[in-house]
């Protein structure tokens, strides 16, 4: 990024504006794309690029979907997020999961990019496993359930319920 | 009319019993998806199979939605604006792997037009009632989780170009 772009960002930051802010947020197709939808509507003032999986009609960009019974799908999975990363340079990377969430908190992190983890408001009784997982991604997790929260574990900031 | 629906994952006999029982003192037309149902109901119109589009007219046509402590059920009682009655799978009784539902159930009931009913007494006063509310379409909740989230996400954005 040139130095003259940085300063414009922080200018703009320093009066509150955020449109230059670019968020990626991600989600598989199905229930976790559901969630992260009924939390992007409030978001509207950051540069939003939706990523996710299948024929969303939402999204900006595809990714292959995958999970941990398909390894090789998870490495085209973390190459497909790791050019998109480059393309739109997220600032930061919001995601409810599933398994190519947690690809994109994996990559984010190798690109020095924070995250965060949004886990599903299903998980009631327990963090996903890769909701557990994303703890060594750097990525900030937070769970929909006061009950959840933790020292160590997750944050609670709130419910899409 | 009234749509049951219990989700396409698991069958909920308990529920389909629950309903046909008080279904058949109504003067109201009961609907169910029922997902291979080993209860044969006597009073409830089931499919064994249900098109998207036939689930969506029946979910827009009905005066209530009945269902399991789904998230996606109350999305979409939300989204239609509908009263929903809710009765949590419970795992004991093999309905679910765990018992997140009662957690679902308990945390929802507080919230206009969502209604807990794990016994036929209350679901037959639920169903009798004239003055249930519809689901509102935006959750409060929702909203202000959204917005602790954006105030996290301009904060951290702030910081990295600060770093630069």
């Amino acid at each position: 990024m040139a130095s003259d772009h940085s300063t414009t960002i922080v200018l703009a930051t320093a009066s509150n504006r955020s449109e230059n802010i670019t968020v990626m947020a991600v989600a598989s197709y199905g229930g976790h794309l559901e969630q992260l939808l009924r939390l992007t509507p409030y978001l509207v003032n950051f540069r939003l690029t939706i990523v996710s999986t299948g024929e969303a009609a939402n999204a900006n960009h595809f990714i292959h979907d995958c999970n941990r019974r398909k390894p090789f799908n998870i490495l085209a999975c973390a190459a497909q997020l790791a050019g998109l990363i480059r393309r739109e340079k997220p600032a930061v990377i919001v995601t409810t999961g599933a398994a190519p969430g947690l690809v994109a908190a994996a990559v984010a992190r190798l690109y020095g990019i924070p995250a965060v983890w949004i886990d599903s408001v299903a998980n009631a009784e327990r963090l996903s496993l890769s909701g557990r997982l994303a703890r060594y991604t750097g990525a900030v997790r937070l769970t929909q359930w006061r009950h959840l929260e933790g020292s160590g574990g997750p944050t609670y900031w709130g419910s899409i319920l | 009319l009234i749509f049951l629906t219990v989700g396409t994952q698991l069958r909920f006999d308990r529920l389909v019993a629950m309903v046909d029982e008080v279904a058949g003192n109504l003067d109201e037309p009961v609907v169910g998806q029922v997902h291979n149902s080993r209860v044969v109901p006597a009073h409830i119109r089931t499919a064994s199979f249900m098109t998207q589009s036939e689930y969506r007219r029946h979910f827009e046509n009905a005066r209530v939605v009945i269902g399991h402590a789904g998230i996606g059920t109350v999305l979409q009682a939300r989204d239609a604006r509908k009263p929903l009655i809710i009765c949590p799978r419970v795992s004991s009784l093999g309905e679910h792997r765990n018992d997140h539902q009662l957690a679902t159930a308990r945390s929802l009931e507080a919230q206009p037009g969502i209604y807990v009913a794990e016994s036929v007494d209350r679901l037959r006063s639920l169903l009798f009632s004239q003055h249930l509310q519809p689901c509102e379409a935006n959750s409060a909740a929702a909203a202000a989780f959204a917005h602790r989230l954006s105030d996290h996400l301009q904060h951290v954005a702030q910081q990295r170009c600060a770093v630069r």
